[in-house]
């Protein structure tokens, strides 16, 4: 048995921060998955944490085949409005930073960045190839590459903003 | 040994190398500076990395979020979904969803994780008749004003959100009675300002279509609410092996409403005993604990004896209203389902 209310209760939170962090943006991220969890309803995960992860990654996959099929401009990289209520000085670097980081993320292959965000939620190997469908063997090569790529990118970043 | 490689170094790092692989890597490193060297760059760059992913919190945090969210997002928690297959059993306090595609789902899993059950509290359902009559608040100025600036996106003028945050925190679930108090009042007639769905910033995840292509995939008659024109007519989910399902969003005096139905096949026996189920409506407790005031109602019925060999109509209705809608109103709304 398996009670996706409590699944919810474990899962919504780690998955719309993955999905925030995969898609850029929160309100798609919310949308998604809750998606998922309707998904979940209608078809009970009997390995809830991979199922769930891989339902969400899916789903963004298969949403940017049809937007790029409808040749809809996906605002992939978005500053994450602000919500709190700091000093805008303070509100204004936060989110320039945060968009430098979805940027640097973006450089990243799909297969990269999903594996990077799936370790940052705590999965582990097993977990990870299972929810990505990759050889467990080969993780440890994704994560190493991802990192390298994701600290340059990021580095780049910070560089194109100093010399502006 | 040879000098491991990088990805095996990584799975040192992440403590992901079984003990005995550990060791020999461990006893190669001891001795071999060129390795120890790309060991320590690779655990800097993994710090580096992780610190900057972790640039990215979700916040404010999702889970007890509170009012302001819920004024924000339609849709909040539609994990008792599928109302198709929801089977509401009489006289007890649990609702039963099963599924029937779950194969194409669960290849190769244990037979025995067939249903899922949510619990669904006595006094809950107790309480419905008791709250319906009671007449809503009116929303406080503030509440409105936050519902507003959210539906006009404008992010700036939020002065209730911090406040009903920080006490959505502190409410734990048998203070759930306060948290609802903080949550915007139950207004339908004249809430048609506070939503606006704005088909460009929804996901859509499921193929949209027209009315008529809708029931040529369900097979029957799409059941549509009378008198209102659906914003959105979607096929979910897109997998060619599952139960065609259509999902319609309207917006009933400004709130979103979701109405869910599914062609099912042949179902199992035990479900067509029970799929006489009459139309029930509960407030979800998760979303009164979190201080959403959704509401979620379901319907599942069968025309009666179930032809053999036939395809058999059930048909089931997910509404989630958010926004505060007192109950009556959607049990009108259930009724004006055609």
């Amino acid at each position: 048995m398996t009670d996706v209310g409590a699944l919810f209760e474990q899962y919504y939170e780690p998955l719309v921060r993955m999905l925030y962090r995969r898609t850029g943006d929160r309100d798609r991220a919310e949308d998604l998955a809750q998606e998922t969890f309707a998904r979940a309803v209608e078809a009970p995960p009997y390995n809830p944490r991979p199922w769930l992860f891989a339902v969400a990654l899916n789903l963004v996959r298969e949403e940017g085949r049809r937007s790029v099929r409808r040749g809809r401009h996906l605002e992939l990289i978005r500053g994450e409005s602000p919500t709190g209520t700091p000093a805008p000085d303070e509100e204004y670097i936060r989110d320039e930073d945060r968009s430098r980081v979805q940027r640097a993320l973006a450089e990243l292959s799909d297969r990269d960045r999903e594996a990077l965000l799936l370790k940052a939620e705590g999965f582990n190997y097993d977990e990870i190839a299972a929810t990505l469908g990759m050889a467990r063997g080969a993780i440890g090569t994704t994560l190493v590459r991802a990192r390298r790529k994701l600290v340059d990118a990021y580095r780049e970043e910070e560089k194109r903003h100093v010399a502006s | 040994m040879s000098h491991p490689d990088e990805g095996v170094l990584q799975e040192l790092l992440d403590g992901e190398l079984p003990p005995a692989d550990a060791a020999t890597v461990r006893a190669h490193l001891a001795g071999c500076v060129p390795c120890a060297v790309i060991l320590r760059d690779l655990a800097g760059t993994q710090s580096e990395a992780d610190a900057i992913v972790a640039r990215l919190p979700l916040d404010p945090p999702l889970v007890r979020r509170g009012a302001r969210a819920s004024a924000r997002r339609p849709i909040s928690l539609r994990v008792i979904g599928l109302a198709a297959s929801a089977v509401l059993v009489a006289g007890t306090s649990w609702m039963l969803l099963r599924s029937t595609n779950r194969e194409s789902y669960l290849r190769g899993s244990d037979d025995s994780a067939a249903g899922l059950a949510l619990p669904m509290p006595t006094e809950e359902r107790q309480e419905v008749p008791a709250t319906t009559p009671a007449a809503p608040p009116p929303p406080s100025a503030a509440a409105r004003a936050d519902a507003k600036a959210n539906a006009d996106r404008s992010e700036s003028a939020r002065p209730a959100a911090p406040q009903a945050e920080k006490k959505e925190k502190d409410a734990e679930a048998p203070r759930e009675a306060e948290a609802n108090a903080a949550a915007p009042p139950a207004v339908l007639a004249p809430a048609a300002a506070q939503f606006r769905l704005t088909p460009s910033q929804k996901t859509s995840v499921g193929m949209r279509m027209s009315v008529a292509d809708a029931e040529t995939r369900l097979g029957t008659r799409l059941r549509t609410i009378s008198g209102l024109t659906p914003v959105s007519v979607e096929v979910l989910p897109v997998a060619a092996d599952s139960l065609p399902t259509v999902r319609q969003r309207y917006v009933v005096s400004g709130v979103p409403v979701l109405l869910v139905q599914q062609a099912l096949p042949a179902p199992r026996d035990e479900v067509t005993a029970k799929a006489r189920a009459p139309v029930t409506y509960f407030e979800d407790a998760r979303n009164q604990a979190a201080g959403r005031t959704s509401g979620l109602a379901s319907v599942a019925d069968s025309a009666g004896a179930r032809p053999a060999g036939r395809t058999w109509e059930a048909w089931g209705s997910l509404f989630l209203l958010e926004g505060a809608l007192p109950p009556d109103s959607i049990d009108a709304l259930m009724k004006r389902v055609k």
